[in-house]
């Protein structure tokens, strides 16, 4: 570049620097001298008012469109602190039965705007609107808004799919500050599809900008936005079934769960104890709230998909798979269980549930009457690290994907885990225990219900959901493993309900065949945790079930009769109807 | 072992103290601004930012004292760094939910944006100024834009428009300097508005909003749009002398978010009127005669590159900022330099202003 060019090239520079400048010293001429009455007169007057316009939250349908979730309108008590006179705090502390002392002090919090309205009580009820509406002329500053509060008409039913809607945190409030999808007093979903489908269901508020004469009146609108309502989301939920089942659970503690075998719909979930979430959105409720979150049983938990319990006799299912389907064990191979069982001869006797023993057992046998010494053989023949194999295989050890939060992935050990986790070596008698499934592993109920599935459906299970979201269903991963083992295993299966020796006899019912296991799981010092789970009708499976009972005792018996109750509950509500093989469409 | 004396002659000797006090008087009328606007608040912002002048004049005395040819020698490793610390803060935004345009190291909270701002102007100063302008100038045209792109795309992930816009007219006034062939810039020009639509694209709602509202209020009558209305209110409140210090009311009645960062001049324009709003403007018109005068007094084309990048680093953000307080400009978030509260900010400043004394000394020893 030459001289010239570069001194033509910094003038230019220069010249647009200092023209620039110029320009906006002529603008503030504009806004401050030209027209800085007119401003100074809106800035005195205070004549901007904010009005928010609330988009109503999408409502939450069950699969037959009953309503499970909703807005109702709620009455809320707002003041203008900049119009409020302070001698009516006595008479709104009369009618809204708040102390004086903290009305005025809500009204004169130092950090908020005299002209953004101050909220002095959420949903009174109407006779107090029509008190305030009486003395409306001398309530200045007073408003009443109708806004919307969310209201579950149904109450605790399928509170662990719905969830519950809590107070935005200050920590989320500012994450998304600039984005402004929220303000600062939202409300937030904080479990369930509440928390899940939050985006969707919360909708984009919408707001006005209004010029108010000196009386606060609106003179005309400055700026509008519509609010986008949220959209409506259906669950695969039968509130009705759902209520029935919930109601047979009692006061249980644990967890019930039907699935469609046909769709991977989740029908019924049922968590015990449960919640009413309206009380998380109600004032008034906050006793209720805090004996919610204080309470040891943990009501918030589901405890079909959020938790894991060791599955017990429920787990042998897998340490059969891998006897057959690895041919390591054939099925007509018999042990003999005289009650115990010893690695070797000094070792330590691992116990069968049953004292006297249950003598030479084949593979359908140990299946139907849960004979532990038999699958000890087969666990210390196959090894720990089969036995992972078969059981991430059934989905044990891997979360299923289900629209809720917090799924429980669960825990299969194997030798390299038990390195990982405790700088330990794998000892052989873990193996036993794991064959049994007790030790490490732990499942939820769902995951038990998905394998129950899987072995139903011989690998065909459509993937599992709660919600209907109109997306294309995909398939569960199908377990790499033979067709036969599978169909030798669902054989052994309908044995433990359909015969006299069965431990899931007392789930057995006059209309079909049905197909399960059961499992008493041991969780010293209480009792040990009662698991069924099974599918049917055995010949042509629609539906498959899960029943866990917390520290509820012996599977076969106490699990195993809820599970019939279930069944029949399910008969009841014409769940069997068009089934083929349940005495339904072929009777 | 430190020697005080040589210290004080390699800082001091040919020192260019009228830019120096310059940008001292406009913080102090900044740490005056903030100490109004905060009035209410909770934690000492004046005092803090004071002491912010504080650590940004030692900071200013150590980058005089290093010498801009030796800083220029690490531009790329600085480069690297303030990319590195940006990619942090995307990390760390992850981890928190959504924006996240700090480090926060103890007390303090570092804006590795800030800081690009200055490896960027130091390493296209490197890059341009040690390649002859005659001779594959396409090449360098390229490298120099992608130079750029990256730190911009970082910044834009966090999200922080305004400052990712900023880089765009830094890039431009250092190739114009440079000699870049004016058919370049023009060509540039035109591609960057026919590609609009994919940048437009790549925005989120509430920032298409943002820039909506500059032609239409009605987009966001709630966020943007009202505060477009409230600034514009307390500039024009501010009338010809002013509502006197400390007397604002836009301010004490909170219509306006960030009064004490990005909103800074509604505080000055309302309190001190036209004439402290031109007194301000014309503080900066005497800061730029001054950096530009450095442009002249060296024949270091690298050391010309660095002054043509911090007067228009300097220059834009101060146009932007006011701009967008009188509805001028669409409201992107940018400080207003030396004024804004911010200790990242103040620093880069000063940062850059040792840079341009360093120039000016150096040039002094011939």
């Amino acid at each position: 570049m030459t001289i010239r060019e570069f001194e033509f090239r910094t003038g230019l520079f220069r010249f647009f620097v200092f023209g620039s400048l110029l320009c906006l010293g002529l603008a503030l001429f504009d806004v401050q001298v030209r027209c800085g009455g007119e401003y100074r007169d809106l800035a005195n007057r205070n004549r901007i008012r904010l009005l928010y316009l609330e988009a109503p939250r999408g409502d939450i349908y069950d699969r037959n469109g009953a309503v499970l979730a909703t807005s109702r309108p709620s009455f809320d008590v707002f003041v203008i602190p900049e119009d409020f006179d302070g001698k009516n705090a006595e008479f709104l502390s009369g009618v809204l039965g708040l102390k004086k002392e903290k009305i005025l002090s809500k009204i004169n919090h130092p950090k908020d705007a005299p002209f953004v309205p101050v909220l002095l009580k959420r949903d009174v009820k109407k006779a107090v609107v029509f008190k305030l509406e009486e003395r409306k002329p001398e309530l200045a500053g007073v408003s009443v808004e109708i806004r919307p509060i969310r209201f579950y008409p149904q109450g605790t039913c399928a509170s662990h799919v719905i969830g519950y809607l809590g107070k935005i945190s200050k920590r989320e409030y500012r994450g998304q500050e600039d984005e402004g999808l929220y303000r600062f007093d939202d409300w937030i979903g904080r479990s369930g599809v509440e928390k899940i489908f939050e985006r969707e269901l919360k909708g984009e508020d919408g707001g006005k900008q209004i010029e108010v004469n000196s009386q606060g009146r609106m003179i005309r609108v400055l700026s509008e936005r519509d609010p986008r309502p949220g959209s409506d989301l259906a669950l695969t939920i039968d509130s009705k079934l759902e209520e029935k089942i919930s109601q047979i659970f009692g006061d249980r503690i644990g967890s019930a769960i039907v699935l469609d075998l046909e769709t991977g719909e989740i029908l019924t979930l049922v968590s015990k104890p449960n919640f009413n979430p309206n009380v998380f959105v109600s004032p008034g409720e906050g006793t209720e709230r805090g004996r919610i979150f204080k309470n040891p049983s943990s009501p918030l938990l589901n405890r079909g998909v959020s938790t894991g319990y060791p599955p017990g006799s429920v787990f042998k299912l897998v340490t059969a798979l891998s006897a057959l389907d690895t041919g390591v064990v054939p099925p007509g191979k018999r042990f003999f269980c005289k009650g115990f069982f010893r690695l070797n001869p000094r070792s330590r006797a691992f116990q069968c549930w049953r004292d006297g023993g249950h003598g030479a057992v084949n593979l359908f046998e140990a299946v139907e009457q849960s004979c532990n010494v038999y699958f000890y053989n087969v666990g210390s023949r196959v090894g720990p690290d089969t036995l992972s194999r078969y059981a991430h295989e059934l989905g044990l050890g891997e979360a299923v994907e289900l629209e809720l939060p917090n799924v429980f992935p669960g825990v299969i050990p194997n030798r390299e885990w038990k390195k990982k986790t405790y700088h330990d070596a794998w000892y052989e008698g873990e193996t036993l225990n794991f064959a049994i499934g007790q030790g490490y592993v732990l499942t939820s109920p769902l995951q038990i219900l998905r394998m129950v599935g899987l072995i139903a459906t011989e690998g065909n299970l459509p993937e599992i959901h709660i919600a209907k979201t109109g997306k294309k269903t995909k398939k569960t991963r199908k377990p790499v493993v033979r067709v036969e083992s599978i169909r030798l295993l669902k054989k052994a299966m309908t044995r433990v309900i359909q015969t006299d020796r069965g431990t899931g006899q007392l789930a057995r019912v006059d209309f079909m065949t049905m197909a399960g296991k059961t499992g008493t799981a041991q969780a010293p010092p209480k009792e040990p945790h009662s698991w069924f789970s099974g599918f049917f009708p055995y010949e042509n499976p629609k539906y498959a079930l899960v029943v866990l009972i917390e520290h509820g005792g012996s599977g076969g018996f106490y699990a195993a009769k809820l599970a019939k109750e279930i069944v029949l509950g399910m008969k009841e509500t014409g769940a069997f109807d068009s089934v083929p093989g349940a005495g339904g469409a072929n009777v | 072992m430190f020697n005080f004396a040589n210290w004080r002659e390699k800082v001091f000797r040919g020192f260019y103290w009228p830019l120096f006090y310059t940008a001292v008087i406009i913080s102090l009328v900044g740490v005056a601004a903030i100490f109004s606007a905060s009035r209410g608040l909770p934690g000492d912002y004046a005092l803090k930012q004071l002491a912010w002048l504080g650590v940004s004049i030692l900071t200013l005395m150590a980058v005089v004292r290093i010498g801009y040819r030796t800083l220029l020698g690490y531009s790329y490793a600085f480069y690297a760094i303030s990319i590195a610390l940006l990619l942090v803060v995307i990390i760390l935004g992850d981890m928190h939910l959504g924006a996240q345009r700090w480090i926060e190291i103890g007390p303090f909270a570092l804006q590795p944006s800030e800081f690009a701002k200055i490896a960027v102007i130091l390493t296209l100063a490197q890059y341009l100024g040690e390649r002859a302008r005659n001779r594959y100038q396409t090449k360098r045209f390229l490298v120099a834009f992608i130079l750029v792109s990256f730190p911009m795309i970082f910044i834009l992930k966090q999200p922080d428009l305004g400052t990712t816009l900023i880089f765009i007219p830094i890039l431009f006034c250092i190739l114009f300097l440079w000699g870049v062939r004016l058919r370049y810039l023009v060509v540039t020009s035109l591609f960057a508005l026919t590609s609009f639509p994919v940048f437009w694209a790549l925005l989120k709602g509430y920032q298409k909003r943002r820039l909506l509202v500059f032609l239409n209020p009605n987009v966001d009558p709630l966020g943007a749009g009202y505060t477009a209305i409230q600034s514009k209110i307390a500039v024009g409140a501010g009338q010809f002398f002013g509502k006197g210090f400390l007397q604002g009311t836009q301010n004490r009645l909170r219509f306006l978010p960030e009064h004490h960062t990005d909103f800074i001049f509604c505080v000055i324009a309302e309190e001190w009127g036209f004439v402290g709003s031109c007194l301000i403007l014309m503080l900066f018109a005497l800061l730029f005669i001054r950096m530009i005068r450095v442009i002249e007094r060296t024949t270091d084309t690298r050391a010309r590159l660095i002054t043509a990048g911090v007067v228009s680093m300097v220059f834009f953000q101060v146009v932007i900022n006011i701009g967008m307080t009188v509805g001028l400009m669409p409201i992107t978030g940018l400080p207003l330099p030396f004024v804004s509260y911010g200790g990242s900010s103040l620093v880069t400043m000063f940062i850059a202003v040792g840079l341009l004394i360093s120039i000016y000394k150096d040039r002094s020893i011939f």
